[in-house]
């Protein structure tokens, strides 16, 4: 995907993120997911960048639907975090228009010291 | 008449799950090469601890199904390195015993192609990462999903993650 030339939205701590996740289990027998408090949340692992990435992608809760952000239920859920966490943490949170996705944002930097408060952090899960 | 021979119910392979062909009075036959059918110990695999290593074992062959974007954000597939450090850290969980000492593991693909195992229990909050190389970090947490300490373990310091693990409470 490309991103597109204006940013024009500011994410503030009052906004709300969406990050997908895989759910699919059998019969692969892949496992992404555990339940935490009786709810199917994603692992810490979600939220890690890898080395080459600038930042962990999102949606803006507030551009977008948790069904928009999913794509395909079957094989895919939603968890939403409060944009407070990681601006709270010092991480910069800035939108990334992509040409098919307006709410595409991302949370600027290494997210892997901050992954686990992100797991930890989920509000919703769709 | 069952579709199934005797034979076919018996073979063990990568593929499938082994405790669903497991009940007690066979497997215990089989593993101790007693020829008494009124051999009444409850064979490991049968056990709850076993039947979680089992699971997990095969939730981490099934990483090898993972294709490039597997998370829709590009994540890589995971390397097969990668795969046998887990394989050889579950192996060494079960032989400390730790399944039976009230850690919930849990094991997760890692995105850039590394696994990773999760270990919670009420006073612990602690991760074992294996990168693509086969390296593995230990992370602890605190209550609050602080790290609080993070340090690299070789293969054969593997013996010591039960250690680190009794060890791991919440600081404070």
């Amino acid at each position: 995907m490309v991103p597109t030339q204006d940013d024009d939205y500011v994410i503030t701590r009052k906004d709300t993120l969406y990050r997908r996740f895989p759910i699919s289990d059998e019969p692969k027998y892949e496992a992404f997911w555990k339940f935490e408090n009786g709810r199917k949340v994603p692992s810490s692992a979600a939220f890690k960048t890898k080395p080459e990435e600038d930042g962990l992608s999102v949606d803006i809760a507030a551009l977008t639907s948790p069904e928009q952000t999913q794509g395909n239920s079957l094989k895919f859920g939603v968890a939403e975090i409060s944009a407070s966490t990681p601006i709270y943490l010092g991480y910069q949170c800035i939108q990334n228009k992509m040409l098919n996705n307006r709410a595409h944002a991302l949370i600027l930097g290494d997210t892997n010291p901050i992954a686990k408060k992100l797991s930890k952090a989920i509000i919703n899960v769709y | 008449m069952s579709k199934f021979s005797v034979k076919q119910l018996f073979i063990f392979d990568d593929q499938q799950p082994l405790q669903m062909f497991v009940t007690g009075s066979t497997f215990s036959m089989i593993a101790d090469g007693s020829k008494d059918i009124r051999n009444n110990r409850i064979p490991e695999a049968a056990s709850v601890e076993g039947i979680k290593f089992y699971q997990l074992q095969d939730v981490i062959n099934g990483f090898l199904n993972l294709q490039q974007n597997w998370d829709s954000y590009n994540a890589n597939p995971i390397s097969q390195n990668a795969i046998e450090g887990a394989l050889e850290v579950l192996n060494q969980l079960k032989r400390s015993d730790i399944f039976s000492k009230g850690v919930e593991i849990s094991v997760f693909p890692m995105r850039d192609g590394g696994i990773q195992f999760e270990f919670d229990a009420n006073n612990l909050c602690a991760e074992l990462e294996i990168n693509i190389d086969g390296e593995m970090f230990y992370i602890l947490y605190d209550q609050e999903a602080n790290i609080i300490d993070k340090e690299k373990i070789y293969s054969y310091e593997l013996s010591e993650l039960s250690n680190l693990l009794e060890d791991g409470t919440y600081a404070g």
